[in-house]
């Protein structure tokens, strides 16, 4: 009996010794699906995008499938000195407790990118209440003007952005995601530059996206999309890259997870582009050369397995090995391209969007420590020396295209 | 494996140091038979009193008296009896010796009894006493009859393939049914008569040379030490000999299936058969034959162990999946994925209770209602699963009461309560589910944990006749493991578990190969 009791007491005192935070009920607590970061001079601006589980999940008591008449978000702004202050000011205007565990996307606004964003980073490094895997975007204008816009037809736009993001990182890997832990380990390494992706809205009445009756149209007048890639250096915003030359650079950074390559038949002029090519999986490895004493050149090898022919115009013999590689040949091209296209954008940026630094610093501590004082110096002075090679496994379910039989027809009448 | 004696018969102690029971059998007296019949007679009277159904038939002048109680004898044997006596009376009966009487009666076992103790027994347990001027003591004739149930299914432990028989209330059939499937010599019955009122029979079933000796010597031991007025079913047994009587979790597993005891029997485990009950226990258990059905032997391997498993998840579902569901909802809703977290929030919004409360009134309710289902009679069966059903689910839902969610989850926690095969293990999960509830809704996973782990330690330190209750997973068994959580298939089961039968091991012999591996 007494030992059961001491086993009680221990444990009572265990429970209440380690001292666990508060409950909260989920009714009392309001899940943020995105947070904008904006300034406006001094004081930052900071947006939630709160869900309302009542509009956009099963609501009570069956009859309407929930939604209809109320957005499925809730969008405020709260000004404060500190990004926390003004975070705290959210509890004068929202009666629930913001909840940033399930927040899917982070937008900074131009101001807030251009100032510096260390302070950001600080805030979710140092919480625990916030995750360090969510997406980061940035915004030509303010961040706040993305989390009111709707994205139709998704329930909730701040997940629907970090889909986006997603799905086109996935799907076509023109613009590389990035997470705020991803972006504090770029912006603290030698290279001390990172991409993120930029979302705007398209030209027109933005105002439309802001209402439940955008839901009434088939397509809305305007849409928001990701059309750039922002480079931060150091702790701020330098430039934009467009999508080819971010194209470049995500082949360069070996963060293509699958996308499609255009090509034009042998001999056919190079503007128009009759074939494709599913890139299923691609891998690049970048190794520094020593090409003088102080100078380091980059091998690029890349290698794409591009599995499938989706698209093709050309005259080939399919069945022949020599027109299979001239396909390869061409679509190798195209990535080199690309890479270079890349790269000279992030010469002209004076940045080190490949990361190119830490490389050198790993394969070479010393020189590195010679190099680093003048490193956008040395930036320019880098040249690529591209290898591509690409697979083409399989060529699709008919051997010849349709241009040739068309063709062949023809010829026999 | 060597196995550690550790019964402390404190129960037993605190029995002596106050009185022992009085009453029944034990106070009747020692005094021997040697009176004429008639002098007999009077004793019986005077010990049975004059209740009805006690007859006393004088024969042959009084030189023969017959006296048996007429509710627990068969009134064609005691006819028979009879016609034996009436042939007997005509030849000699003052001369007759007890192995002639013996010889010439047809109606059941005759048996001397030479006190006045041993005759009233054994007219209680249905036989006529006959008393013969001249010869000493009573002559006792086992004519038993009364009122019995014929075999049954099993109501309680019902199977899809196997034997559809179960006990009855009566030993003798119960007896027969267990030497029905066991047809070896070595099946050893041990009798005992418990309960000074009840004067109950309790057999000890055991295969000499498969099961322990040491065990079937505690087995023993603790009965014998049973100084009780009365045992009128299995549980009562149960709690006396127990090894720890301050825990939720059974350690003697009980069954009304003769084919489970049979088994269980040919693994080296005792079985205590108590008359006026269908259920017999088993002992010594470990904590996972809890979870077995005797059809997980008769099914495919494949799909026992599957079964066996599925049943393992749903007893941590019974236990852990309402005080989960709290403590996620309440302190870790990170761990939930964002679109359920938002349909659950949608729910939660408009109840009016916080999830503990919630969660506590709908497990009450659902245990009042179980409860009412077994207790009402069963006429009236179809309301209850109307009320359950339509106003304590939907109409709870639909009013905003509770959340859907939690009506998902605790009929889903019921359910899954249901697939544990035994009852007292399901008893003990719902016990320890509220404890649980209480701990996740002031700390949330932590205080889950903080539950689980002295739980388990107290699971690891309960043991069963000596055997750890947690075996063959702690201490960990390699070869006892194939008829944990996987049954392997018969032929390759070679061995039966070496810390019941250590003496007997192999079950197996060699098999031609063609039957176990086609090639």
């Amino acid at each position: 009996m007494r030992r059961i009791l001491l086993c009680c007491v221990a444990v009572l005192v265990c429970l209440t010794a380690a001292g666990c935070w508060n409950r909260t009920e989920l009714d009392e607590l309001g899940i943020t699906a995105a947070t904008g970061f904006d300034r406006d001079g001094d004081d930052w601006e900071m947006t939630y995008q709160v869900i309302v589980p009542s509009a956009s999940g099963a609501s009570q008591g069956g009859g309407s499938a929930g939604g209809g008449s109320q957005p499925s978000v809730y969008v405020f702004t709260t000004k404060g000195k500190t990004i926390r202050e003004a975070a705290d000011l959210g509890y004068t205007e929202n009666p629930r407790r913001l909840y940033f565990g399930h927040t899917e996307i982070l937008v900074i606004g131009k101001g807030a990118a251009e100032t510096g964003i260390e302070q950001i980073l600080d805030v979710y490094f140092r919480n625990i209440d916030a995750r360090e895997t969510v997406l980061v975007a940035v915004t030509d204008g303010k961040a706040s003007e993305i989390l009111r816009k709707m994205v139709p037809p998704e329930k909730i736009p701040g997940t629907a952005l970090a889909e986006l993001l997603r799905k086109q990182d996935n799907n076509s890997s023109y613009f590389p995601v990035v997470n705020v832990f991803e972006i504090a380990q770029k912006l603290v390494s030698d290279a001390q530059t990172v991409g993120v992706p930029e979302i705007i809205v398209t030209d027109g009445n933005g105002k439309a996206l802001e209402s439940l009756d955008v839901n009434k149209t088939t397509s809305p007048p305007v849409k928001m999309k990701v059309e750039r890639l922002g480079v931060l250096h150091l702790n701020r915003l330098v430039g934009y890259l467009n999508r080819d030359e971010s194209y470049g650079i995500a082949w360069l950074t070996n963060q293509v997870k699958g996308s499609t390559i255009s090509f034009s038949c042998s001999g056919a002029d190079a503007n128009s582009k009759n074939g494709t090519l599913r890139i299923t999986s691609g891998k690049t490895k970048v190794t520094p050369v020593r090409a003088e004493e102080q100078h380091y050149n980059m091998r690029v090898e890349t290698e794409a397995s591009g599995n499938l022919l989706m698209e093709f115009m050309c005259q080939e013999d399919l069945s022949k090995p020599d027109s299979i590689r001239a396909i390869e040949k061409a679509a190798a091209e195209e990535i080199m391209k690309k890479i270079q296209m890349g790269w000279g954008a992030s010469q002209k940026l004076r940045v080190d969007l490949p990361g190119f630094a830490d490389k050198i610093h790993r394969k070479d501590p010393k020189a590195w420590k010679k190099l680093e004082n003048n490193w956008s110096e040395e930036l320019s002075r880098i040249e690529l020396d591209i290898h591509v090679k690409v697979k083409l496994e399989r060529h699709g379910l008919i051997k010849k295209s349709f241009d040739t039989l068309l063709n062949q027809n023809s010829g026999q009448e | 494996m060597r196995r550690v004696h550790r019964y402390r018969p404190h129960l037993i102690q605190r029995k002596n140091k106050t009185k022992s029971t009085t009453g029944g059998l034990n106070e009747a007296e020692n005094r021997p038979i040697n009176g004429t019949p008639i002098d007999t007679v009077g004793f019986i009277q005077e010990a049975l009193g004059s209740s009805p159904d006690i007859h006393i038939r004088k024969m042959a002048g009084e030189k023969l008296v017959v006296s048996y109680i007429d509710s627990l004898i068969d009134p064609q044997l005691l006819s028979e009896l009879m016609s034996n006596l009436e042939a007997l009376i005509q030849k000699e009966v003052e001369s007759i010796s007890k192995e002639q009487f013996a010889d010439s009666i047809r109606a059941g076992s005759v048996k001397p009894a030479s006190n006045q103790r041993e005759m009233l027994a054994g007219m209680l347990t249905g036989a006529a006493a006959v008393l013969i001027d001249g010869l000493e003591g009573a002559m006792l004739v086992s004519i038993p009859g009364g009122a019995r149930r014929s075999v049954e299914e099993p109501s309680s432990q019902t199977v899809i393939r196997g034997p559809k028989e179960g006990f009855t209330e009566e030993i003798s059939t119960n007896l027969s049914l267990l030497r029905k499937r066991l047809r070896a010599p070595e099946l050893r019955l041990e009798n005992r008569v418990i309960g000074t009122y009840t004067q109950t029979r309790v057999v000890v079933a055991y295969i000499k040379g498969i099961a322990q000796p040491s065990v079937v010597e505690e087995v023993l031991k603790r009965l014998d030490a049973i100084d009780t007025d009365s045992i009128l079913e299995s549980g009562y047994i149960e709690e006396f000999i127990q090894d720890r009587a301050f825990t939720p979790f059974p350690t003697i597993l009980n069954t009304e299936r003769p084919d489970t005891v049979a088994g269980a029997l040919l693994d080296g485990q005792v079985s205590i058969l108590i008359d006026g009950t269908p259920f017999a226990l088993i002992c010594p258990v470990t904590f996972f034959k809890f979870f077995l059905s005797s059809e997980d032997y008769y099914q495919r391997y494949d799909i026992s162990s599957f079964l066996r498993n599925i049943r393992l998840f749903s007893f941590l579902v019974a236990m852990l999946l309402p005080s989960l569901y709290i403590a996620v909802t309440t302190f870790h809703p990170e761990m939930l994925p964002t679109t359920m977290l938002i349909s659950v929030a949608a729910q939660r919004e408009g109840t009016p209770l916080p999830a503990l409360l919630e969660a506590m009134l709908m497990e009450i309710t659902f245990e009042v209602i179980r409860e009412a289902g077994v207790r009402m009679p069963r006429v009236v069966g179809p309301a209850i699963s109307i009320v359950g059903a339509l106003v304590l689910g939907q109409a709870a839902v639909q009013a905003g009461l509770v959340s859907a969610v939690m009506v998902i989850i605790v009929s889903f926690t019921a359910i899954a309560n249901f697939v544990i095969p035994t009852f007292a293990m399901s008893a003990a999960v719902r016990l320890i589910r509220f404890g649980l509830m209480i701990l996740a809704g002031t700390f949330g996973l932590y205080g889950i944990l903080s539950g689980i782990i002295p739980l388990l330690m107290h699971l690891v330190s309960l043991q069963s006749f000596g055997i750890p209750y947690f075996l063959p997973v702690a201490p960990l068994n390699g070869p006892n493991m194939k008829d944990v959580f996987i049954r392997v298939p018969w032929p390759k089961m070679k061995r039966r578990p070496d810390f019941l039968s250590p003496d007997n091991q192999v079950r197996q012999g060699k098999s031609p190969k063609g039957s176990q591996n086609e090639t």
